[in-house]
């Protein structure tokens, strides 16, 4: 089981995104993200995977920094990673099945085994036999959940998790949330998952954490997150702070 | 690898007030241009620092390769054809005049070696396969598919532009050696019909007057356009900025830059390989 250090990150484009965000993803628990629109929660997933370079700060994973690493490290730190992005980034070149075989493909996994894998990957996302179908003509939440067998193929001990529900019906999103969970508990991986989907995912959640104005106003137990006297938590709980006065 | 450039190559955004303050909007272009040539330089040190040992995908390059050269043969064959017979068309007034029926062949050949074939199979290669990357690489780049390679320990590079690169290269010095036959072979038939140039005739010319050498220059041309395509391609492909028309931008930078720069490498090389 790894951990994940976040100590003082920062990042700038044009206007400061990041300012100061700081966390401990615990070995083998499922952390939850939630912020604003545009509060950079997709960014902060970048930056751990070593995918963007902070402006300032540390982050490490397993004790290895994932800051300043070279390429020779960040490959290794990336092999132990399973990620999802938020538009899915399926490669739109391959079939449903090469999409899930190709990380495993990459490791050396043999055919026969990388089959198998591949096809009980696509079960348990709900995709039995989609293998030869092409990219596009599925549909967005069908991608998301080929985005999320792939993620999952080569048994990643972290897995970051952007938007795992979004543009799925409540029912389904609840059960590939129920899904990540399962997942998530069976390998020990550690998850840092980022949802607007609030209730839904701190249901699932051990731990949440929620990004404002570049900072993260509440780091703790998803299930006490809803009773946080803080206005924007309250807020993203649908609690209006009126109504708590 | 971090993409790198500005948000506008090349067609820059201070077109707008360019009117108004001409020495701005000139000190903005030749920042872009500057700018976009740090960046293929770049690429190409990145690119070249991994084929020693090589270190690309051999699968995708075959690929690329099989996809590039039969894209494209059609559209060689066909503008090589014209181009060989139009050569002939616009020097007959002069070959008759001067009667030197017996130079058709070395002058076509020449052309056709030399300069017109790299220079047009090249910039019908850019407007057809360098297009088409600048297009799939921006298109990779704006949908996160280029990062989620590199989020599965794949080096984008090895994966994407080398096996580009050089299936570029090849294809471009395959595509030329056609465009070359075919275009001297459009020049016989048109000195033939239009000249009663007598096809041996021709070739006793051309292979009279002619060596190997001139043949390796238009080669060596081509595979230097090639690289400069390639590089273009990737380039503008991998650094794209602002969605869908971010790739319409980077697709038209990519073409332009290419353009001139054969142009620029054309008249150089002609010195050079002398
Ligand atoms: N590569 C980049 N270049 C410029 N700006 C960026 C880049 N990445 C992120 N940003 C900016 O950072 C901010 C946060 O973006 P991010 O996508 O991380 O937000 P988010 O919390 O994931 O939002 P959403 O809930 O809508 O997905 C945005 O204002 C965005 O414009
Ligand atoms: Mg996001």
């Amino acid at each position: 089981m790894i951990g994940v250090v976040v100590d003082g990150v920062g990042k700038s484009f044009r206007r400061p995104v990041l300012r100061d965000v700081r966390f401990v993803l615990r070995p083998g628990a499922l952390t939850a993200l939630v912020g604003p629109c545009g509060s950079g929660k997709s960014l902060l997933l970048r930056l751990v995977a070593g995918l963007e370079r902070a402006d300032r700060g540390r982050i490490e994973i397993d004790g290895e920094p994932v800051t300043g690493a070279d390429a020779r490290r960040l490959a290794r730190l990336r092999s132990r990673i399973g990620m999802l992005f938020q538009n899915h980034a399926l490669f739109d070149f391959m079939t449903v099945g090469e999409n899930v075989a190709f990380p495993l493909r990459r490791m050396g996994w043999d055919e026969p085994r990388l089959t198998a894998r591949v096809s009980e990957r696509l079960h348990a996302v709900g995709l039995a036999g989609y293998e030869p179908r092409a990219v596009h003509g599925l549909s967005g939440g069908q991608k998301r959940r080929v985005g999320i067998a792939r993620a999952t193929a080569a048994e990643p001990a972290l897995l970051l998790f952007d938007e795992p529900t979004a543009g799925l019906d409540p029912v389904t999103g609840q059960r590939i949330l129920e899904m990540v969970r399962h997942e998530q508990r069976a390998r020990g991986a550690t998850a840092l998952v980022v949802s607007s989907d609030v209730q839904a995912v701190a249901g699932v959640a051990d731990a949440l954490l929620v990004l404002h104005e570049g900072r993260i106003v509440y780091d703790g137990p998803a299930v006490l997150a809803a009773h946080s006297d803080e206005p924007i938590v309250a807020e993203l709980f649908g609690r209006s702070v009126e109504a708590r006065a | 690898m971090s993409p790198t450039g500005s948000d506008a190559p090349f067609a820059s955004q201070a077109d707008a007030h360019g009117a108004a303050r001409p020495l701005e909007t000139l000190g903005a272009a030749l920042l872009d241009i500057a700018i976009q040539l740090g960046g293929v330089g770049l690429l190409a040190a990145r690119a070249a620092r991994r084929l020693l040992p090589p270190r690309l995908d051999a699968l995708e390059l075959g690929r690329q390769l099989d996809r590039m050269t039969s894209g494209s043969l059609a559209v060689v064959v066909a503008t090589a054809l014209f181009t060989g017979a139009i050569m002939v068309v616009q020097a007959a007034p002069m070959v008759q005049r001067f009667e030197a029926r017996e130079l058709v062949g070395w002058g076509a050949g020449f052309a056709t070696l030399r300069e017109v074939g790299p220079l047009l199979i090249a910039l019908v290669f850019n407007g057809r396969v360098g297009a088409f990357v600048a297009a799939e690489l921006g298109t990779m780049t704006v949908t996160d598919q280029v990062d989620a390679l590199r989020a599965l320990a794949i080096d984008p590079l090895e994966h994407l532009v080398l096996p580009r690169l050089l299936a570029m290269l090849v294809a471009i010095v395959a595509l030329t050696v056609i465009g070359d036959l075919v275009a001297i072979t459009g020049a016989v038939a048109t000195s033939w019909l239009l000249l009663d140039v007598d096809p041996r005739a021709f070739v006793h010319s051309m292979t009279e007057l002619l060596g190997p050498a001139d043949f390796l220059v238009g080669c060596v041309k081509s595979a230097v356009f090639g690289v400069l395509i390639g590089l273009c391609s990737c380039h503008f492909g991998l650094t794209v900025r602002g969605g869908a028309p971010g790739v319409g931008r980077a697709v038209h930078s990519s073409v332009v830059a290419s353009a001139a720069g054969i142009f620029v490498l054309d008249y150089v090389s002609t010195f050079v390989l002398e």
